[in-house]
């Protein structure tokens, strides 16, 4: 049920990266999805009443296999956070980039795709 | 394997010339007098290599599994052609081509397209056939372009017109194989018996119909024969695309597939539509290069009715007219670049008085238009005539749709002479014009004039010799006929020469003394118009001329035919027009999708996205 949540934070970021005519609020929308993505990772890794994934010296690996959650998804998702980071800071550089070449914010007003 | 290819007699006609197509390439342009000659020394070289696969035909060649050559009567017979018209514009070219650019590239270009098109007839496989046939295409796409830069949209539509083909053909290939188990061409005939083997013959009809150029893939060759220089068109259109279009509807007809009557009747119809169409644009040209591609298009509707009426004497027949045609249609089309060469101008209303100054190439010409309009004893008429028996023996099986087809034969070769007369008179007997009066012509050059005697003869003898000679020879040992009439043309001749006999008599008996009123010059019932006098001598009575191309003009103008004219104006029956007319629809279609705002595209992918999930789900399900 819980899913269901991050597919409602994946959907509002699409929505917000369709309908937005800004380029910053397409950045934010984009977050949003991101982060909606993170959240269903974590989620797939956690286990209910699971203790944290750091090995003590007394633990074996059979307790710690029988206990914890899994560290994988946690791992990866820091990753992406921080690629996410470096995305989020190329996006608003193109933004800015757009805004010193055609002088506006609104992506409907760039046409040179038009055939 | 390498050397086998350099020593093997069924590779060598397609292997000698590529290399020497290559050593033309690769000379420098010092030496260009020198490529010349090499050139049409190789030609004679791929004719001396053809010669004895001609007189043992039958051989064949497997030395991989892929690549199998094969020759049978039929393929020796095209491949004597091909390598004879090859050098005869070979030969030609050495005295075309002088003081003219593009030297280098022209020679390569010709010896290629000879050893490929060598290539098309011997291959035992549709695969292999259609490699060479698309290579054919390209060279040919840049052999026009040599013409100069008004070539370049006639290239371009002949390109996309027998390239598109090529898709065709490949198409009906996958599919022959898919129902034959094999692509080659010497395992069992296929029936034409559900809807697969109907779309495998009529693709491969496409791709032997856009090659000779008949109804409704014609459309390139009259753009191809005005823009492009005479001996490619005379090359290419004329001679080498007939023989191996008609080679492959030939072996698509006997070998690959086994033709309902309904096929039959089809080819029937569309040779005959060609003959009538072509004829019918050809009367009212007013380039005399036009006007001849025009006729290189009405007479592959010969060939393809007597091929069509599906008997053995028609088959002869039209395999005959094949041979006929390249013969008087190359002779005219390098008379007409002779007169090109000489005058700089192909425009008929520009012409006339040629017969005084080029006395060989009127004669020539001459010779040619007779036989292509099918006077005896010209062997366009002795292929005819087969034609003819052909059709009256095709309505054996109780249809009457012979006498339509047999009409409009007849109908067309009488066209075809009104529109020599034409031809003849504007170019040859007419007054000149003032520019012509004013130019240093002769036609001294050897090697030009050479070819177009040979080929005139060619007309005299295959007409008069015809039994012993090209049937004989040639066209019988590929299709066993028991003719059912023997013509014997020594009566015609005898009436025909006894007609001119009385005409001239007439003439002098009628002229003599002097008797003549003057009067305002009419022509065809009407009063010539002033265009038409030339300025050049001052005077009350000026001089008239007439240029012998007002009368036809008026045929446009006929009531039924009025209408037909009109719409091939508008180019409604052009294929290369209709099909870029489509493409336009679409592409202005995708432009309207086209709206440069981002967000509409990301729509498009969310809905492509969602659609792609919605198929996966359903396919788990």
């Amino acid at each position: 049920m819980i899913y269901s949540l991050c597919l409602l934070l994946i959907l509002i970021g699409l929505y917000g990266v369709i309908v937005s005519r800004q380029t910053l609020k397409i950045v934010v929308s984009l977050l949003i999805m991101n982060h909606g993505v993170h959240l269903m990772l974590l989620l797939v890794g956690y286990r209910k009443n699971g203790s944290p994934p750091i090995v003590d010296p007394g633990t074996t690996i059979a307790d710690f296999a029988a206990g914890a959650v899994d560290p994988l998804p946690q791992a990866m998702v820091l990753t992406s956070i921080v690629i996410g980071l470096g995305v989020l800071a190329l996006m608003v550089a193109l933004c800015v980039r757009l805004y010193e070449r055609y002088g506006t914010f609104d992506v409907t007003e760039i046409r040179r795709l038009r055939g | 394997m390498l050397r086998s290819l350099l020593t093997n007699p069924m590779a060598l006609p397609v292997v000698f010339p590529l290399l020497a197509g290559l050593v033309c390439l690769l000379l420098p342009n010092a030496a260009s007098r020198l490529r010349v000659w090499l050139a049409a020394l190789a030609a004679i070289v791929v004719l001396a290599f053809v010669w004895p696969l001609f007189q043992q035909a039958g051989q064949t060649w497997n030395p991989l599994p892929w690549l199998t050559l094969r020759t049978d009567l039929l393929s020796v017979f095209i491949l004597l052609g091909v390598a004879f018209f090859g050098l005869v514009v070979a030969v030609y070219s050495v005295g075309y081509m002088k003081d003219r650019p593009h030297q280098r590239a022209y020679f390569t270009y010709l010896l290629w397209t000879l050893g490929i098109s060598c290539g098309v007839v011997l291959a035992n496989d549709l695969l292999i056939l259609l490699v060479c046939w698309g290579f054919l295409a390209l060279i040919l796409y840049l052999m026009a372009g040599l013409s100069g830069p008004g070539a370049a949209e006639a290239a371009r539509k002949s390109l996309m017109i027998i390239g598109g083909s090529d898709a065709l053909m490949l198409l009906g290939i996958l599919i022959y194989w898919h129902l034959a188990g094999t692509t080659r061409m010497d395992g069992a005939a296929l029936a034409l018996d559900g809807p697969l083997a109907y779309m495998a013959f009529l693709t491969l009809l496409a791709g032997a119909f856009a090659k000779a150029g008949a109804v409704p893939f014609h459309s390139w060759v009259p753009s191809f024969g005005e823009k492009v220089d005479a001996p490619v068109s005379a090359f290419l259109p004329a001679s080498l695309d007939k023989l191996l279009g008609i080679y492959l509807l030939t072996r698509l007809v006997l070998d690959l597939f086994i033709p309902t009557p309904g096929m039959y009747g089809m080819l029937m119809l569309l040779g005959a539509v060609t003959v009538i169409a072509a004829v019918l644009m050809a009367l009212v040209q007013h380039d005399l290069k036009r006007l001849l591609s025009f006729h290189a298009v009405s007479q592959v509707g010969y060939m393809i009715l007597g091929i069509g009426t599906g008997t053995a004497i028609g088959l002869a027949g039209g395999l005959f007219h094949m041979l006929n045609n390249t013969v008087y249609k190359s002779a005219l089309f390098l008379g007409a670049g002779m007169v090109e060469k000489q005058t700089g101008t192909t425009d008929l209303d520009r012409l006339g008085g040629l017969a005084k100054l080029m006395p060989v190439t009127f004669i020539v010409c001459t010779i040619a238009a007779l036989s292509i309009s099918g006077i005896p004893p010209l062997n366009g008429f002795a292929s005819k005539w087969m034609i003819y028996q052909g059709i009256i023996s095709s309505g054996d099986n109780g249809s009457f749709a012979w006498v339509l087809w047999l009409a409009v034969a007849m109908l067309g070769s009488a066209l075809t002479l009104a529109s020599f007369v034409k031809v003849l008179h504007a170019t040859f007997l007419c007054k000149p014009s003032v520019e012509i009066r004013q130019m240093e012509i002769s036609e001294k050059k050897g090697s030009m004039l050479l070819p177009m005697i040979v080929l005139a003869l060619l007309c005299v003898v295959f007409g008069v010799y015809a039994f012993q000679v090209p049937l004989g020879f040639l066209i019988f040992p590929v299709v066993a006929v028991t003719v059912p009439g023997v013509w014997w043309s020594g009566l015609a001749t005898v009436l025909i020469l006894l007609a001119v006999i009385v005409g001239i008599g007439l003439y002098w008996l009628t002229m003599r003394g002097g008797k003549l009123r003057r009067m305002r010059t009419y022509i065809g019932g009407e009063q010539m118009q002033d265009v038409y006098l030339s300025n050049d001598e001052p005077g009350p009575l000026r001089h008239v001329e007439v240029t012998g191309v007002d009368f036809y003009d008026t045929i446009e103008q006929v009531p039924g035919l009025h209408r037909y004219y009109a719409l091939m104006k508008d180019r409604v029956f052009d294929i290369y027009e209709f099909l870029k007319r489509s493409a336009d629809y679409f592409v202005q279609m995708l432009r309207a999708l086209h709206t440069g705002i981002l967000p509409s595209y990301l729509r498009w992918f969310v809905a492509g996205l969602l659609l792609v999930v919605w198929v996966v789900t359903m396919e788990g399900r």
